[in-house]
């Protein structure tokens, strides 16, 4: 079992903190039932912004009735005000075996990645979950908004031990059954499922939230810099496979992983859910900020 | 194409090995180099998707197999040393002469320097070398190694033998039958231009010249005895034939025989004739001065036949006709009684004079149902005892059909072994009432009688190195201690004195061989056919050793470098 791959100092760095200051993550509409925040709630509340008028009914509260209407026009209507809300953010990393494979383990930068958007929602007082998955899902913490939470989200995230092999459908169908409130799911993952794109389709067609997906990638990913006869053997599953890596097989795998690629981003697509790539490789803080380019990533 | 380091079936199966070898290498399940990798979800699609092509993956990498089998091939052929050539199916006999015209000046050295230089240069599997002197030789046997050849050599020196060349060459022909056989004759040849025709043409026929005879010599080319001209029975006259302007010497045991020869000339040389030379078994040494170009032609020896007269001891009363014959003749010696000189006794049958000696004895016709009743001694075959002695005792010139008329009965001979050699005769034949007594072969067949029964035989008058002599079964050994069994006809290899191992010989006392041969004395052979050079460049054709290393090497580096470059794995 590997140990985890960053400590809560790596990932609270005060830099890092500060290039992230500036991510927003804007949604038109929160449901309802969340504390006070900043997102636009669906909810006609008590707040400040004048946004409409109904008609009273009994039970409503008479504070809200609009006696100068009333008054001209002998009706009684109600002055319905904008709430405002959080949203609520789900973290769901995944923490499988080959999210922590090798030298430089895709875990590394996925968890800065999956922090760096829970700061963002944190800074905005949206409440954030943390929901890593493997085999199994499992609930780190609750969504909670604050920037107190901060600190224990880096503690959470870096203290992430490898888990077992990829299950998609499991561990997502788990996650819908829970029954959260509808908010924005974000997955930070390689998409390796055994099952193949077919049952990270199906897990996430059932989720009722807004989705965002992170997929974490190398360049070694799209062309492998495997020759020869080789065993290779699947870091998670364990299985071995003799392959002899002529430049045939590697074209061959080519088309696979491409096919792979494009599969996933039709599904995004389908899924209005958003969808950004991350090379591990890479520092992670300016390949997100595609997701920021106007001003909020919005959902 | 020929392998000289291995046999042309032994290079092709190595080569074909090799490519087998490297083919189940081929198709031996690689060892692969375990990879942990993050998934091997895309691995897996790329295989389903590349297994269509079955054949290319069960074969693998057939550009890298050709490589490496034309560069373990290339090797291989080097190893095997294949040659190119137009002799290259041939077999090749090299026939060295080891005769004693050899021995003349530093001509045998020349000729084992030749050999040693040619065969080196052919292929070793094919290649035969005999040294053709009085004894053939194998000294050489394809597949061994030529380094051999000169070891063998070493002690090697030209025997006192006419030149066996041709009588070899015959034997590989009949041996050989139609396989292509290219012959290179080293040293003087005999072969004339009949008997090149005779080949088969697949034998083709080279020579490797010695140098020429240069130094003078003089030798003795015949040396033959036969009954003396003057009628004495225990005298033999000896001729030698010499060529050259020596004069023979003769000695009988040792001892010079004093009488000067009768000289006469021919184109073949000189004849010398000694007569009246007393012949009771010495040995006959002819003999030149030594000191010219070659040895082995200054001697001949001779064994002469024992032809003193054989004491016969004749019982009293005995048909006094027979006494009257021996009296007569010069090679008896008649006796009243028997004593310790007594070889052949005449009696009665029944009678006891002369015990167990050969005996010639006369019966009555009741006693014996044959009139010549021949006991001869037990182990031989009666049958053929009758066929050699109804000639040999002259029985075919008796008028045997009106001596039968006379007698009233058949005159018939027969044969049987018995414990000494007897003879039995009907004595009615020998009265003067028949014509038998007065006929001329009497004295023919009691002289004969005596003979066989004393045990002489009368021999061959020569006996040369090469000639073939006919004897009875026997074995005989060379006094240089070579022993040899035969049947009936036998062929002295090398001058020198021979020993009987078996009674029934010449003589029974063996015998001696001479050179007397022309040719090697010099007498050239006019009829010898000149015949075509060999040179070792033709028969070794060219070596492709160095190419096929060269190739290997450049193939090994492009090797390197297609695996370099990830071309082949």
């Amino acid at each position: 079992m590997a140990n985890a791959v960053s400590t809560a100092k790596e990932l609270f760095d005060p830099a890092f903190l500060d290039s992230v200051s500036r991510f927003r993550i804007l949604a038109k509409r929160v449901a309802r039932g969340g504390v006070h925040a900043e997102q636009r709630s669906r909810h006609m509340g008590s707040g400040m912004e004048f946004r409409d008028y109904r008609g009273y009914a009994p039970g409503d509260d008479l504070r809200a009735i609009d006696w100068n209407i009333y008054r001209r026009l002998g009706r009684v209507f109600l002055r319905l005000f904008e709430e405002f809300e959080d949203l609520p953010v789900y973290l769901a990393p995944d923490v499988s075996r080959s999210m922590f494979h090798g030298d430089q383990p895709r875990a590394h930068a996925g968890l800065r990645a999956a922090f760096a958007l829970a700061a963002a929602a944190l800074n905005h007082h949206d409440s954030v979950g943390l929901f890593p998955f493997a085999d199994e899902l499992r609930v780190a913490l609750k969504p909670r908004s604050g920037r107190v939470r901060m600190m224990r989200m880096a503690e959470e995230l870096a203290a992430q031990q490898p888990g077992g092999t990829t299950d998609f459908a499991k561990s997502l169908g788990k996650f819908a059954r829970l029954g959260m409130r509808p908010g924005l799911l974000i997955v930070v993952s390689d998409f390796f499922d055994p099952g193949g794109l077919e049952a990270v389709r199906e897990s996430l067609l059932r989720q009722r939230h807004r989705l965002l997906l992170v997929q974490l990638t190398r360049k070694t990913d799209r062309n492998p810099d495997l020759s020869g006869d080789l065993l290779l053997r699947d870091c998670e599953s364990g299985q071995e496979h003799d392959v002899s890596v002529t430049s045939e097989v590697v074209a061959a795998y080519r088309r696979a992983y491409e096919s792979f690629e494009q599969g996933l981003h039709k599904l995004a697509m389908s899924q209005q859910a958003g969808l950004v790539r991350v090379d591990v490789d890479e520092p992670v803080v300016p390949q997100l900020s595609a997701l920021f380019e106007s001003g909020a990533f919005v959902v | 194409m020929s392998f000289s380091n291995l046999p042309l079936v032994w290079g092709l199966l190595g080569a074909l090995a090799i490519a087998g070898i490297l083919y189940l290498l081929q198709r031996l399940r690689v060892r692969h180099q375990l990879v942990e990798v993050e998934t091997t979800l895309f691995w897996q699609q790329a295989m389903e998707e590349s297994r269509a092509r079955v054949l290319v993956q069960r074969f693998r990498h057939p550009w890298a197999y050709l490589l490496i089998l034309a560069i373990a091939l290339l090797l291989w052929l080097s190893v095997a040393g294949l040659r190119g050539g137009g002799d290259a199916q041939r077999d090749h006999v090299v026939l060295l002469d080891g005769s004693a015209a050899m021995a003349i000046g530093e001509r045998f050295p020349e000729v084992v320097a030749l050999a040693n230089d040619y065969v080196g240069a052919l292929p070793e599997d094919a290649r035969t070398v005999v040294l053709c002197g009085g004894r053939v030789r194998t000294v050489l046997r394809p597949g061994e190694e030529s380094l051999l050849l000169a070891r063998r050599l070493q002690d090697a020196q030209p025997e006192a033998s006419p030149n066996t060349v041709a009588s070899v060459l015959q034997q590989f022909a009949q041996v050989r039958g139609d396989r292509p056989i290219t012959v290179c004759v080293v040293g003087e040849h005999s072969l004339s231009a009949d008997e090149l025709a005779l080949l088969p043409e697949s034998i083709e026929v080279r020579q490797l010249k010695v140098s020429e005879r240069t130094e003078a010599n003089a030798g003795i080319t015949a040396l033959g005895v036969r009954p003396a001209a003057s009628g004495k029975w225990h005298n033999v006259d000896v001729l030698v034939e010499v060529v050259g302007p020596a004069i023979p010497d003769l000695k009988l045991d040792g001892v010079a025989f004093a009488n000067a020869p009768e000289v006469s000339a021919s184109a073949a040389g000189s004849h010398y004739r000694f007569r009246d030379v007393p012949a009771h078994g010495q040995s006959l040494l002819a003999a030149l001065p030594g000191g010219d170009a070659l040895v082995h032609d200054d001697h001949a020896q001779f064994v002469l036949p024992d032809r003193r007269p054989i004491a016969v001891a004749v019982q009293a009363g005995v048909a006094a006709v027979l006494r009257q014959v021996l009296t007569a003749d010069a090679g008896v010696v008649l006796q009243d009684t028997v004593d310790a000189e007594t070889r052949v006794v005449i009696r009665s049958v029944g009678s006891d004079f002369g015990g167990e000696l050969p005996a010639l004895e006369l019966s009555t016709m009741e006693q014996a149902e044959d009139a010549f009743l021949v006991f001869h001694p037990p182990g031989l075959d009666p049958d053929q005892v009758l066929d050699e002695l109804y000639r040999g005792l002259g029985l075919n010139e008796i008028d045997a059909m009106s001596t039968s008329a006379a007698l009233g009965r058949a005159v018939t001979m027969g044969a049987k072994p018995g414990t000494s050699k007897r003879l039995w005769v009907w004595q009615k034949l020998l009265q003067p009432d028949y014509d038998f007594v007065n006929s001329r072969s009497f004295p023919l067949f009691v002289g004969l009688s005596i003979r066989w029964l004393a045990g002489f035989e009368a021999g061959p008058d020569q006996i040369a190195v090469g000639q073939p002599l006919s004897l009875a079964d026997a074995a005989v050994k060379h006094e240089g201690g070579q022993s040899r069994a035969f049947s009936a006809s036998f062929v002295p290899g090398l001058a020198g004195s021979y020993s009987m191992a078996s009674d029934v010989a010449v003589g029974n006392r063996g015998f001696a061989a001479s050179l007397l041969d022309p040719h090697s004395t010099g007498v050239i052979d006019a009829l010898a056919a000149p015949l075509p050079a060999a040179t070792t460049a033709t028969a070794s054709g060219y070596d492709l050793i160095t190419i096929f290393l060269f190739l290997a090497l450049l193939l090994l580096g492009v090797e390197w470098l297609l695996f370099r470059t990830s071309r082949i794995p």
